[in-house]
């Protein structure tokens, strides 16, 4: 579903940046992507989902090359940053149209969905209102819904539980499966460790733009350690 | 006075984005704003070139004792006319307002920090009008030492009464504004009749001065500090300070500008939480019901949205909208107006007709929207290019939009010129095809500068409707180059107007085309 092979950023005038950066993420995948403030987790999802250009190697969504065919990778994922500014000048449901729009999603199955994870989001009486008017949890869910709205087989998450209140945490994890078992993978990044080591099967610690460890969660748990455990192991172990 | 400390820190640090300048590290931000501040740095020399020599001019004439008086005027009404649409945004600007409200500061620390980063833009003002100015007046007529004093004293005095009109002009209109549903759009026909306002003001005093006869131009010289004193009184005060040493009206020009000013600082900074709050508030219903959405084109989707960025920002609809507004002016003082009544009065003979339609292309498509439009996607660009959208998809959007706008404007227009001038038959055409094309052209310009010009982290709107390179060089380039082309085609003679015209529409088609081709290629990643 995404093949990220040697993946090299690096900011001009700066030294930070991603490098040598290889995850691939298959069907039914939750792929949590962790490490501190500034280890390169946005940097790479922002070359993923080609807001972002890079210096060298390749990403692969569904087997299209988003370099050399960005619209038909973009068609099948959906992507939600880590702090979501909308249009703030639309209301909410003109902003959901808009993007169902974008992806040219019929009118009776973007109600269909809205309608559902509206209410599941409990944000359906606020469709109405300008989203500048939203709280920033208002904002996340209204993202979550337009990233769902038509219907990706893959989910770029960048920090997606931050600001969510834990009903609607529960309702995104929930959405999250879902999804992958529908055929679909997730792949997001994180701090909330408890969560990554619950919901997902794959993981990869990054650490100063490049990856310092990674696996299936199974395996790198296996023997009883916590994921927390091991991100401190790994990080203590590489400044060492 | 330490809370004003921090805060006029704060406020004045990144004035022209002089701090991002300092410690930046990306090389090409750094090279764009050293290419920003070299067209600042030419602009500046225009303005201090022309103060020189207009006092030079007037001391020739023997009315050197109104140079002081007049330059004081020249910088109140520049202060002025670049202060009045910003104070809103930067007094009652919403980025911060949450964190300021909640730190130990009082409303009179953060107003009077805002009134000095406005105070200190004037003074910058002051400083390039009257300088070169004062010091022309100095090396060509006899001074003392209280012209030094009154000179200095001047300079540092003078944006205050602008600065404050400019404040009570603008703190009325987001006042207003703030009170009504649709505040950017309150703001912005505000903004626009009192813009509107001052340009019938200036014209009409330009009228009396194309009128004027040698021996009134010679009376006006002689009188000319009785004008002054009629449009700014305390120029009078300050010319007569200058002039004859009059300590009196030194301290009397200072204490009038520094009363003005306090006055207006203390009137917002009482009412300036309540300004902010309903501002900044926001109104929710909370009252939607869920019912059939329906399915528009991508296209419908891409200009609808642009539209309602649009209009969500008064100053954005402000600093764009006019120049339309008053192209179809011009049109319609055509019917009251013989322009070819002025042809005897000129020095060269031309063809006022054959200009008529770029001049009026320019004033249609002047401060072309399209010129900001990429950068006032800011923050939320993440959106455009996360989504399946190709450059061209997007540019179109952008292109489309701008030209609905202009449409309307257009239309009118036209309709009122065919209806009411009695132009010729190929005069006609050329007022219909030369609009449409520049129109197109400006669109297209616009953009492609924003594309190589683009400033997507900003604080305000202000910063990117009104200062930003792109905005400059988009907005007014494109409508200067067809002001060229109008007094090209004014003195190209009329057997040649048609190859003139021909060859104009072509080569702006051409660019227009290249520069089209040239946005689709661009790789919108990192911009």
């Amino acid at each position: 579903m995404l093949k990220i092979n040697n993946l090299c950023k690096k900011y001009k005038g700066s030294e930070k940046g991603v490098r040598d950066i290889n995850i691939h993420v298959e069907k039914g995948d939750i792929y949590a992507f962790i490490g501190h403030n500034g280890a390169g987790k946005t940097t790479t999802l922002k070359c993923v989902t080609g807001i972002h250009g890079f210096d060298s190697g390749e990403i692969l969504v569904d087997g299209k090359d988003i370099c050399k065919d960005p619209i038909a990778c973009k068609k099948s994922f959906a992507y939600i940053p880590d702090n979501p500014d909308l249009y703030e000048y639309l209301t909410g449901i003109q902003y959901l149209n808009f993007i169902a729009d974008v992806f040219e999603v019929p009118a009776a199955k973007r109600s269909e969905i809205i309608e559902k994870y509206a209410d599941a989001f409990e944000i359906t009486a606020s469709l109405g209102d300008l989203i500048s008017s939203y709280s920033h949890g208002m904002k996340q869910k209204l993202a979550i819904i337009s990233a769902l709205v038509h219907e990706p087989k893959l989910l770029i998450l960048d920090e997606p539980f931050v600001g969510l209140d834990p009903k609607a945490a529960v309702v995104l994890k929930g959405v999250m499966r879902d999804v992958c078992d529908n055929g679909g993978a997730i792949f997001f990044s994180t701090h909330v460790l408890d969560v990554a080591e619950k919901l997902c099967n794959k993981v990869t610690i990054i650490k100063g733009g490049k990856i310092i460890a990674g696996g299936s969660m199974s395996e790198l748990t296996k023997n009883g350690d916590s994921l927390e455990d091991i991100f401190m192991e790994v990080l203590e172990g590489e400044t060492n | 006075m330490k809370q004003i400390k921090a805060l006029a820190k704060v406020e004045l640090c990144n004035l022209y984005g002089l701090n991002v300048l300092k410690h930046t590290k990306d090389p090409i931000e750094r090279r764009k704003k050293l290419v920003v501040y070299g067209i600042i740095a030419l602009l500046l020399l225009f303005v201090i070139a022309y103060s020189g020599a207009q006092s030079f001019a007037l001391i020739s004439l023997g009315a050197g004792s109104a140079v002081p008086s007049y330059l004081i005027v020249m910088s109140g009404i520049l202060s002025l006319m670049l202060a009045v649409f910003k104070t809103g945004g930067v007094l009652f600007r919403k980025n911060s307002f949450d964190i300021i409200s909640s730190l130990p500061l009082s409303d009179g620390a953060v107003v009077f920090s805002r009134f000095l980063r406005l105070y200190t833009e004037s003074l910058i003002i002051s400083l390039l009008i009257m300088l070169p100015g004062l010091v022309v007046y100095a090396v060509m007529c006899d001074t003392n030492a209280m012209f030094y004093i009154s000179a200095l004293l001047g300079i540092i005095a003078a944006p205050l009464i602008p600065v404050a009109i400019a404040t009570a002009v603008g703190a009325l209109i987001t006042g207003i504004a703030s009170r009504m549903k649709h505040k950017s759009i309150a703001e912005a026909v505000l903004s626009i009749i009192v813009i509107l306002g001052v340009f019938m003001l200036s014209s009409s005093l330009s009228g009396t001065e194309s009128e004027m006869t040698e021996e009134m131009m010679l009376q006006l010289v002689g009188s000319i500090s009785d004008i002054l004193g009629k449009i700014y009184p305390p120029a009078v005060m300050f010319g007569n300070s200058a002039v004859n040493g009059d300590i009196i009206s030194l301290a009397l020009f200072i204490g009038i500008s520094a009363a003005s000013f306090a006055a207006v600082a203390l009137i917002v900074s009482l009412n300036f939480r309540g300004i902010c709050q309903r501002l900044h508030g926001t109104y929710a219903k909370h009252s939607y019901k869920m019912q059939a959405q329906q399915q528009t084109s991508l296209t419908k989707a891409l200009v609808q949205r642009e539209a309602k960025r649009y209009f969500s920002s008064g100053v954005y609809v402000t600093n764009t909208i006019i120049g339309p507004i008053l192209a179809v002016a011009m049109c319609v003082a055509l019917i009251f107006v013989d322009v070819n009544t002025l042809l005897p009065e000129l020095p060269i003979e031309i063809n006022i007709n054959a200009a008529l339609p770029f001049v009026f292309s320019a004033v249609l498509c002047m401060m072309n929207p399209s010129a900001c439009s990429i950068s006032m996607e800011g923050k939320q660009w993440w959106i455009t290019m996360s989504l399946p959208l190709s450059a061209k998809n997007i540019i179109s959007g952008k292109l489309l939009f701008s030209l609905c706008l202009l449409a309307p404007f257009y239309v009118v227009s036209e309709i009122v010129v065919m209806a009411t001038q009695s132009f010729d038959i190929m005069e006609r055409m050329w007022f219909i095809l030369v609009p449409a094309i520049t129109a197109v052209f400006s669109s297209v310009f616009g953009i492609f500068v924003n594309l190589k010009l683009p400033k997507l982290q900003w604080e305000t709107e202000v910063e990117i409707v009104k200062q930003s390179a792109s905005s400059m060089i988009g907005g007014l380039v494109g409508a200067l180059a067809v002001i060229v082309f109008a007094l090209a085609a004014a003195v190209v003679p009329s057997q040649f107007s048609l190859v003139f015209n021909a060859c104009v529409c072509v080569v702006l088609f051409v660019i227009t085309l290249l520069m089209y081709r040239s946005c689709h290629k661009k790789d919108l990643r990192d911009i």
